[in-house]
């Protein structure tokens, strides 16, 4: 699965915050409001990848974490964005 | 025609009278910022995206605000979706969705405070920020919504205020992080890539820069009294 439009993203107050842009803004004409952690899983799906990816390279960046919490996070976000439908 | 939008000087031949007349206070002199051209495709473009079928008159003026917006960012500037007054020197910007009461309880401001109010723009100043300066100029421009409120000036945007229709009144502090929602929905975002970059980058410049509130009103006068009375701190 990947981002199926091209968005940018910055800073926003404590926020990462993601806009659709190019012809893509008329098809997404909103954004997406995350956190760091949501950020590093957004940043992610600009490639193909699965969740396993996204976990296993968490676990690698995040070595305090336990894997179960890691992929509980990563689905939880990854539900939030098929519900927003942006991801392929 | 040079005309003067923002303290920018913007170079355009208009196609029709509409253009000339709305724009008329605007006129100016000097060596031009940006030499604005509509093409063929942008007032195409922006006929597709009117709401009913308007004269192409109408539909040059819309496109040329369109481009100018696009045209902004890269330049420290945006347009905000709001009404901006000022108030003896401090600009206020009431921010909602079209049909939520900002144009009412703006006049409601003005009943109360009468002559020390000057409307701005009623619905899409462009705020610009300056190279040193923490704050940032609230403009008037002819694009002042359906009212036609607006006035050829500026003003330093010190307060952003969100309004929401309430039975009871109450003005209360938001946080930056509170408007991050409040503030995208209310600021015109360009296609370009560079120019939205540019556009979040000056949004949270804003946020951060600006007094916020949240104000839930209803339409009677003492609404305007509960929050001016506590953005100017008058107990």
């Amino acid at each position: 699965m990947k981002l199926k439009y091209n968005f940018v993203t910055n800073e926003v107050a404590d926020k990462i915050v993601a806009v659709a842009v190019g012809e893509d803004l008329s098809k997404f004409n909103g954004f997406i409001k995350m956190n760091d952690i949501g950020a590093y899983i957004f940043n992610m799906l600009k490639n193909d990848v699965t969740v396993d990816d996204i976990v296993a390279a968490m676990q690698k960046d995040y070595p305090n974490e336990a894997e179960a919490e890691i992929r509980e996070t990563v689905e939880g976000f990854v539900a939030k964005l098929k519900e927003a439908e942006v991801l392929e | 025609m040079i005309y003067s939008f923002a303290d920018f000087k913007i170079e355009y031949e208009g196609l029709y009278e509409q253009m000339r007349k709305l724009c008329l206070d605007y006129e100016a002199e000097g060596t031009p910022d940006y030499t604005l051209k509509l093409t063929e495709a942008d007032i195409e473009t922006e006929k597709q995206l009117a709401d009913a079928v308007y004269s192409d008159g109408y539909i040059e003026t819309i496109a040329f605000y369109r481009k100018l917006a696009d045209w902004l960012p890269q330049n420290n500037a945006f347009v905000l979706h709001s009404a901006l007054f000022d108030i003896d020197g401090t600009g206020i910007a009431f921010a909602a969705h079209s049909g939520t009461g900002k144009t009412t309880h703006m006049r409601l401001w003005k009943k109360l405070l009468g002559e020390r109010l000057t409307v701005v723009n009623g619905d899409k100043p462009i705020v610009r920020f300056f190279e040193g300066e923490s704050t940032a100029y609230g403009y008037g421009t002819p694009w002042c919504g359906k009212e036609r409120m607006g006035t050829n000036t500026k003003t330093q945007v010190k307060h952003i205020c969100f309004i929401e229709r309430a039975e009871e009144n109450s003005c209360v502090p938001m946080e930056p992080s509170e408007a991050v929602d409040l503030i995208f929905n209310q600021v015109y975002m360009p296609k370009d890539p560079m120019g939205t970059l540019a556009t979040m980058q000056l949004i949270n410049r804003l946020i951060n820069s600006c007094r916020l509130w949240k104000i839930r009103c209803n339409m009677d006068i003492t609404a305007a009294e509960t929050a001016y009375n506590k953005i100017f701190c008058i107990k």
